[in-house]
């Protein structure tokens, strides 16, 4: 056995693997909210198939509500909507849900929910975008929790873990 | 279920064909080694018949399978719906695993009449990758698994980016082949240390082995720089991005490897670096594999989120310490007698050469993985960007580029200082004269970097020029032959050396048109109205008007613009190009290439009134020459791979005094 061969050896390759391991599973896209534990930005958008009704944030105002920014042309929101259906059917009455359809058409979004298991929640279409901006929607889907007071207490970036949200939702409760 | 079934069979023959390789290694069975050999084939068919298997799924649109409706789509061309097999992770793997079967089984081929004691632990080990990937493909990132019912009766298509320009067809199945052929001189090697033997056949076939997967990922290399230059719009074609650096890194010690092979044949030195290397680039192809598919890096190439991630880097982990151990433990029994080198020899310009790759190497890797470094350390965000790479990349390259010429134009073994100069003056002067010229003609005012690439370039292309074409020229002269006949005969017999120079002619062309495309690019954003016109360089650019183009899978926005120049009269129009939903449109660059310098014109928006157009025209000079250079290495690389016939000549006693 060459023992500096070995040494060497080892030296290179501890620390590479060391640093893959660490930045393993950390989202490279993932940048800290800075609206965490700040006041959600008001909105009041038409809502889909709502006959020309909208909806605002302030009437969600006294149970936590769950705002998730999606699209039809976005992959991970097909895997996170079954997860969000079954979360809102298990706080039904308890916790508000909201879609917010960022950059997308309504006959597209009619076709993809029909699809993809329905509706269990209001879906409001983000005109010009102006939710997503307030929001700093950075990549689809997004999700914010908020709670009963309208401060934002947490956000998910891309798909939901259904087991964390149940966790974060019976905080919030 | 085909699909499933296949791969199974795929992998209980991988199995098998490690078990048995193994097993034939350490008892020296050639009956062992024959059922490995046949564990090996049938690896091969069933790879590529998975493989095949979702071809056709994709082609008939099977949306029952989750990969297709996944990245398949009624819209889509038949062409795009077949690239579609490598737009996402799970199909990626499935090729790679058919690719792994193909090269394996031309190994087996190869090494049929060649029982030697390497080959054994050889086709071992390269089972043993192959049951690696068919693993991935049977579990965590199986292609075949049934789609989530309701069956989809549409799919969203494969990644836009793939579809918007045909060298990506090509790019990521040329990378593939380059990556994935390093298994079969990575087997080749841990059969040289297990064995303790690396003699000159198995050097040979080492380096053959090698020459194939460094062509292609040669290929990959440059049509991945050649597709973001004609599609991302940016007017370049290279920015050390991780992945790209990732595909670079196993080059980088491959074109080290390629080297350092051809001391053992000549000296007998070297035989544990070269094994070492051999094993490094392999490695580096698995940590490219991982940089890509793991999504560790943000970038345009890394697939979100995947399961086999930590798998992945659990292999790579136990590869790296295997490697380390196994050299460890070896490396001594290939280490050999001899004298160092002399200072100024051939031998010496080898060795200079591989610690110049090397040293390129670790730089390169160390930029790559500084962000990650310093995010788990200290959780800071940052990139590393092109002025760090530039600043060792730029002396490094040139200072290879000069050994290129000093190297081959030294003599082998122990010359004097008076030959060496006598070999070096012409060339030498002939440098001199070309950067002296450049200067007094105002290409570049002062002594720049550009300069010395190009001085250094005429003096490794003199140089190339004399020895590739010495044997002829000493045929005429020694044998009285004519030129086509001593052509000929040099040729046929010394087809490797040859190839090996129009190689490094080819990577001349190459660098040289780099370092002129950076130095002397001009860039202009320009907004325009319809009609309206616009002096750039030697060209007027006006604005004709726009056009909306319907196709099955996108829509296209385009400017046309018309172009006066020297050259005549032309048209440009760049497009901004949407698919399927509401994705950000792509942009689709249009250039005029000539022989001296690229028209380029990205259109960065049309106006809501749709009579303004807003352009990034760049000139760049030299572009064209980048492509001819790869051309140039490939087919140096193709000669050098025709079986020769001095190769084969020497290769006989050679094999019989193995066997």
């Amino acid at each position: 056995m060459n023992k500096k061969v070995l040494a060497a050896g080892f030296v290179l390759v501890a620390p590479l693997v060391w640093v893959l391991a660490e930045s393993f599973g950390a989202d490279p896209s993932h940048i800290p909210s800075p609206l965490v534990g700040k006041p959600a930005p008001a909105f009041s958008l038409p809502v889909l198939d709502g006959n020309g009704a909208t909806l605002s944030l302030a009437e969600t105002r006294g149970k936590p509500t769950v705002i998730n920014f999606w699209a039809t042309w976005c992959d991970t929101c097909g895997y996170e909507h079954p997860l969000l259906l079954r979360l809102a059917r298990t706080y039904e009455g308890r916790v508000h849900f909201v879609g917010i359809a960022y950059l997308d058409k309504e006959e597209n979004l009619r076709k993809w929910l029909s699809s993809h298991g329905g509706q269990a929640f209001p879906t409001l279409i983000d005109v010009g975008t102006s939710a997503a901006v307030a929001y700093g929607v950075g990549r689809l889907p997004e999700s914010y929790l908020i709670d009963k007071q309208g401060v934002i207490q947490h956000k998910v970036f891309g798909a939901i873990d259904y087991g964390d949200m149940v966790r974060r939702i019976e905080e919030m409760l | 279920m085909v699909g499933d079934a296949v791969v199974l069979v795929g992998l209980a023959a991988a199995a098998g064909g490690t078990v048995t390789g193994f097993a034939a290694g350490a008892t020296g069975s050639l009956d062992l080694l024959r059922h490995a050999q046949r564990f090996a084939r049938t690896y091969a068919v069933a790879m590529i018949a998975a493989c095949l298997v979702m071809v056709y799924a994709l082609a008939v649109h099977d949306f029952s399978v989750k990969y297709v409706s996944k990245v398949g789509s009624l819209s889509t061309p038949l062409h795009i719906t077949i690239v579609s097999l490598w737009s996402s992770l799970e199909g990626s793997i499935l090729l790679w695993g058919a690719v792994l079967g193909a090269y394996i089984a031309a190994f087996v081929s190869w090494s049929r009449d060649r029982d030697v004691e390497e080959t054994p632990w050889a086709l071992g080990t390269m089972c043993l990758v192959g049951g690696f990937f068919a693993y991935l493909i049977a579990h965590p990132a199986n292609p075949f698994t049934p789609a989530p019912v309701p069956v989809p009766g549409d799919g969203p298509g494969p990644n836009p980016l793939l579809q918007n320009h045909l060298l990506m067809i090509v790019h990521p199945p040329s990378l593939y082949l380059g990556y994935v052929g390093m298994v079969v001189p990575f087997g080749m090697a841990v059969g040289s240390l297990v064995s303790g033997k690396l003699g000159p056949a198995w050097t040979r076939a080492l380096r053959t082995a090698l020459m194939w997967p460094w062509l292609f990922l040669t290929a990959g290399i440059v049509l991945g720089g050649w597709w973001a230059y004609e599609v991302l719009g940016w007017g370049g074609y290279w920015a050390w991005d991780p992945v790209e650096n990732a595909s670079l890194l196993p080059w980088l010690t491959a074109t080290a490897a390629l080297h350092a092979a051809m001391l053992p044949s000549r000296r007998g030195s070297l035989k544990g670096w070269t094994v070492t290397l051999v094993l490094v680039t392999f490695l580096l192809t698995l940590l490219g594999t991982f940089m890509t598919r793991s999504g560790v890096f943000n970038s345009v190439h890394s697939f979100t989120q995947s399961a086999i991630g930590p798998i992945f880097l659990g292999f790579l982990g136990v590869a790296l310490v295997a490697c380390v151990i196994l050299l460890a433990a070896r490396i001594d029994l290939l280490s050999t007698e001899g004298d160092p080198p002399a200072l100024v020899s051939r031998e010496t310009g080898f060795l200079v050469n591989n610690v110049l790759f090397v040293a390129l190497t670790f730089t390169v890797l160390l930029g790559t993985t500084f962000p990650l470094v310093m995010e788990a350390v200290k959780g800071v965000k940052l990139s590393v960007g092109e002025p760090y790479f530039n600043q060792v990349a730029i002396p490094a390259g040139i200072a290879i580029l000069f050994l290129m010429g000093v190297g081959p134009a030294l003599p082998w073994g122990e010359p004097s200082p008076g030959s060496a100069w006598r070999e070096l003056r012409w060339p030498l002067a002939l440098a001199a004269v070309a950067g002296a010229g450049s200067i007094a003609g105002g290409v570049d005012r002062a002594l720049s970097w550009t300069t010395l690439c190009v001085v250094v370039a005429m003096f490794a292309m003199a140089v190339t020029a004399r020895e590739a074409t010495r044997p002829v020229r000493v045929r005429m002269r020694e044998n009285g032959e004519a030129l086509g006949t001593a052509a000929w005969r040099a040729f046929s017999r010394g087809n490797r050396r040859l190839g090996g120079y129009v190689v490094h002619a080819g990577i001349v062309v190459i660098v040289v048109a780099v370092a002129v495309s950076h130095a002397f690019r001009v860039e202009r954003e320009i907004t325009l109205s319809t009609g309206q016109s616009v002096a750039f360089e030697e060209y007027t650019l006006t604005l004709v008007g726009r056009d909306h183009v319907e196709e099955p899978h996108r829509t296209r926005e385009l400017a046309r613009v018309a172009v006066a120049g020297p050259g005549g009269d032309f048209e440009l129009a760049p497009s901004l190009n949407r698919y399927g939903g509401g994705m950000n449109p792509i942009g689709t660059p249009d250039v005029h290439s000539t022989a001296s310098h690229d028209l380029y014109l990205s259109l960065l928006s049309i106006g809501t009134d749709g009579n303004t157009a807003g352009i990034h025209v760049y000139r760049n000079p030299g572009i064209l020459w980048l492509w001819v250079g790869w051309a140039i290495v490939s087919l140096g690389a193709l000669v050098a791979l025709l079986p020769s016939r001095a190769g084969k000549a020497a290769a006989r006693p050679a094999e019989q005094a193995a066997k």
